[in-house]
C-alpha cells in the first residue's frame, strides 16, 4: 500500500469564514458549481417535493398498474399501482438521509480514532494502523452485506455496518494530518502553557486537520448513497413499503420490457446525485490541496 | 529486495490473522446459533437434550476461543464446512464457482485497461481541450454509475430494443466459445466500467505530472520529437501508479460481481455469496470473505513487489 505524504492545509480563521471560503472554493470550480446546484436541487426535492406532487408514495391506483406516463401519473406507476414520481421523490429522502447519516457516523468514528492514533503514537498508533490496514483489505460492500445478513435487513443496520467499515479512511487521513500538525510551534506552545492533551487534540489539532476531511466527507456521501442503493437493490436494505431508488430499480428490472421507465428514472437519480457529490469533492480538493493546484491560481 | 518482500509478507500475515478474527466475530453476531437455526427443521427444538446433543456435536458448548481455534484449524486444512443450504462441501462449491468469476474478472480487466489507459493518455496530451472535457465527464460517469443500473440499461438497449446480445445466461467457454464470448461481453464491460474510469483519471494526472518534470524539458531541449518524448520518456514512469489502480480494481471486483452475476445470471462466486447471505449460510459466507481477503492481500503484495521493481526509489527508501 502506498501512502502519499499529506500536506498541511491552510487553517480556517473562524468557522463562519471557513464556511464562506468553502463556498468560494466550490463556486470557483465550474463542475463543482454544477454539482452543488444539483445537490441543492435534490435536497429541496426531498424536503418540499411531497408538498407539490399529487400522490403519496404508498397510494395504490389499482386501475393503473404498470401504466406509462399519463396526466395523473407523470412518470407512470409501478407494479402495485404506486405513482413512480412520488416513489422517486420519497426515495431521495432515504438516499440523502442515509448518505449524510452514515457518513457523519463514519467520519466521527474515524476522526476520534485517527486523532488518538496520531497524537498518542507508539504502540497505540501501530495497532490502530494495522487494524485499518485489515479493514481496507476487503471490499466494503461484501462486509456490509454480510453484516446486514448477520444483524438482519433494515436501513439502520446498513448505516451501522457502513460506519463500521467507513471510518478507516477518515482515521488514516486525520492521523497523517495530526503527525504533521503535532510538530508545529503552536502546538508546542499549547503544550507548554499546560493545556490537557484532550484540549490540545480537539481545540487545536483538530481544526487544523479538517480541510482534507471535508473533501473525504463529500466523496464518502456519494459512495454511501451508491452503497445504500446497491444493498436495497439486492433486498437487504430498506424494507417494503418504504421507497428507495435501489429497490424501485429492482422492481423495474422485472418489468424492463413493458415499463422501462421504472428502471430508467431511479437509476438516473442515483447516478446524477453521485456524480454531483464527486464533482463537488473534486472541486474542493483542487481548491484546498495546494499541491494539486497551479501556484499562480492559488488564492487564500 | 528480499528484505522488502519479507516485511510485506509479514504485514500480510498479520492482516490475514486479524481478518479471520473479524470473520469469526461476524458469525458470532448472528442472533442464535447458526447451526441450530439450520437444524431447526430436523430436530425437535423443545427437546432440550436433543438440542444439547447437536450443540455438542458441533462444538458449540466449547469456550469461544476453543471454537475459534477449531474453526481456524479446519479452515487451514481445506475443510471449509458444509453448506447449510445445499449440504454440499463448501470447498467443492467454491472451486466449481471460481472459473466463471475469474473469466468475468479477466474480461473486465481487459475492458478497463483497453479503455482507461488510452482515454487517460489522450486526456493528458490534449489537456483542457473539448476532447479532454468530454473524456473527463465520461470517466466521471464511469466511476459514479451504479453497476446494476448500467447493466439493466445495457440489457434494455442491446438485448431488448436491439436484440444483438443475449440478455443473460452463462455457457462455459469450452462448451461453446462463441456463445460464451457473446454472453460475457456485457457483464465484463459493466464490471470493468468503474476501474476504466478510475484508470483514466489516474493515467491522466500521472502523465500530466511526469510531463511537468525537468527531464522531460531536457529531452525536448535536446531536440527529441514530441512523440519520442512521450513514448520514450514520459509513458513508462507515468504507468507506475497504474499498477496500483489495476491491483485495486482486481481486489474490489467481487463487490461488483455481486450485482453483475445476479443480473446476468452467471453461476459464479458473486451469486453464490448473495445466495449465502439470503440463506444465512455462514460456512459459505466465511469462506467467501476469507477468500476475498486473501485475494486482496495477494494482489496488494504483488503490486508492492512490482512497484519496488518498477520504481527503484521505493526499494531504497524502505
Amino acid at each position: 500500500m502506498t501512502e502519499a505524504a499529506p500536506a498541511v492545509y491552510a487553517p480556517p480563521a473562524s468557522s463562519k469564514n471557513a464556511a464562506l471560503a468553502l463556498l468560494r472554493a466550490v463556486t470557483s470550480h465550474r463542475l463543482a458549481t454544477v454539482g452543488l446546484v444539483i445537490i441543492v436541487f435534490f435536497c429541496l426535492m426531498a424536503a418540499f417535493g411531497p408538498l407539490v406532487i399529487p400522490h403519496g408514495p404508498y397510494e395504490q391506483d389499482l386501475y393503473a398498474v404498470l401504466s406509462g406516463p399519463s396526466a395523473s401519473h407523470w412518470l407512470g406507476t409501478d407494479n402495485l399501482g404506486r405513482d413512480l414520481l412520488a416513489r422517486v421523490v420519497y426515495g431521495a429522502r432515504v438516499s440523502l438521509l442515509f448518505g449524510i447519516g452514515s457518513t457523519a457516523l463514519s467520519a466521527g468514528l474515524g476522526i476520534v480514532i485517527g486523532l488518538i492514533a496520531g497524537f498518542r503514537g507508539g504502540i497505540v498508533d501501530a495497532v490502530i494502523m494495522r487494524i485499518t490496514d485489515a479493514f481496507l483489505c476487503f471490499p466494503p460492500l461484501i462486509f456490509i452485506l454480510a453484516m446486514a445478513a448477520a444483524l438482519g435487513p433494515g436501513l439502520h443496520n446498513v448505516i451501522l455496518s457502513f460506519a463500521l467499515f467507513g471510518w478507516t479512511g477518515f482515521a488514516r487521513i486525520i492521523r497523517g494530518q495530526v503527525l504533521l500538525v503535532r510538530e508545529l510551534p503552536f502546538i508546542e506552545a499549547a503544550r507548554a502553557s499546560g493545556l490537557s492533551p484532550a484540549r490540545i487534540m480537539f481545540a487545536h489539532v483538530l481544526p487544523n486537520t479538517l480541510a482534507p476531511i471535508i473533501v473525504a466527507v463529500t466523496i464518502t456521501i456519494g459512495i454511501a448513497i451508491l452503497a445504500e442503493s446497491g444493498v436495497s437493490f439486492l433486498g437487504l436494505g430498506v424494507q417494503p413499503p418504504t421507497a428507495s431508488w435501489g429497490k424501485e430499480l429492482r422492481v423495474g428490472f422485472t418489468y424492463l420490457e413493458s415499463t422501462p421507465l421504472i428502471s430508467i428514472v431511479p437509476g438516473l437519480m442515483i447516478t446524477v446525485i453521485v456524480i454531483a457529490f464527486n464533482f463537488v469533492g473534486d472541486g474542493l480538493r483542487d481548491a484546498l490541496d495546494p499541491r494539486l493546484k497551479g501556484a499562480g491560481q492559488h488564492r487564500e | 529486495m528480499g528484505r522488502f518482500i519479507g516485511v510485506r509478507l509479514l504485514h500480510a500475515l498479520v492482516i490475514l490473522a486479524l481478518v479471520t478474527v473479524l470473520v469469526f466475530i461476524i458469525a458470532q453476531l448472528m442472533p442464535g446459533d447458526g447451526v441450530l437455526a439450520a437444524m431447526a427443521g430436523s430436530i425437535d427444538m423443545s427437546d432440550a437434550s436433543a438440542v444439547e446433543r447437536v450443540r455438542k456435536q458441533y462444538g458449540l458448548d466449547q469456550p469461544i476461543l476453543v471454537q475459534f481455534g477449531d474453526w481456524l484449524a479446519r479452515f487451514v486444512t481445506g475443510d471449509w464446512g458444509t453448506s447449510i443450504g445445499g449440504g454440499e462441501k463448501v470447498y467443492d462449491m467454491f472451486m466449481r464457482r471460481l472459473s466463471p468469476t475469474l473469466e468475468l474478472f479477466l474480461g473486465a480487466t481487459i475492458w478497463s485497461i483497453g479503455i482507461g489507459i488510452p482515454a487517460g493518455i489522450i486526456g493528458a496530451l490534449k489537456r483542457n481541450s473539448a476532447v479532454d472535457v468530454a473524456l473527463t465527464t465520461g470517466t466521471m460517469i464511469g466511476v459514479s454509475i451504479p453497476a446494476f443500473w448500467e447493466a439493466i440499461m445495457l440489457i434494455y438497449l442491446l438485448a431488448v430494443i436491439f436484440p444483438i446480445l443475449p440478455p443473460s445466461g452463462y455457457v462455459p467457454f469450452f462448451e461453446d466459445p462463441w456463445l460464451n464470448i457473446k454472453s460475457m461481453l456485457l457483464p465484463t464491460f459493466v464490471l470493468g466500467t468503474h476501474s476504466a474510469g478510475l484508470l483514466a483519471r489516474y493515467v491522466r494526472s500521472s502523465l500530466l505530472e511526469v510531463l511537468g518534470q525537468d527531464y522531460i524539458r531536457t529531452a525536448r531541449a535536446k531536440g527529441f520529437s514530441e512523440r519520442a518524448v512521450i513514448v520514450l520518456h514520459a509513458l513508462k514512469p507515468a504507468m507506475i501508479p497504474v499498477v496500483t489502480v489495476i491491483g485495486l480494481a482486481w481486489a474490489h471486483m467481487l463487490g461488483g460481481a455481486f450485482f453483475v452475476e445476479v443480473i446476468f445470471a452467471i453461476p459464479g462466486l458473486g451469486r453464490m455469496s448473495v445466495d449465502a447471505i439470503f440463506q444465512k449460510d455462514f460456512p459459505v459466507m466465511q469462506a467467501t470473505l476469507i477468500a476475498v481477503t486473501l485475494n486482496v492481500l495477494l494482489v496488494n503484495l504483488l503490486v508492492d513487489i512490482l512497484y519496488g521493481y518498477l520504481d527503484p526509489r521505493i526499494r531504497v527508501r524502505r
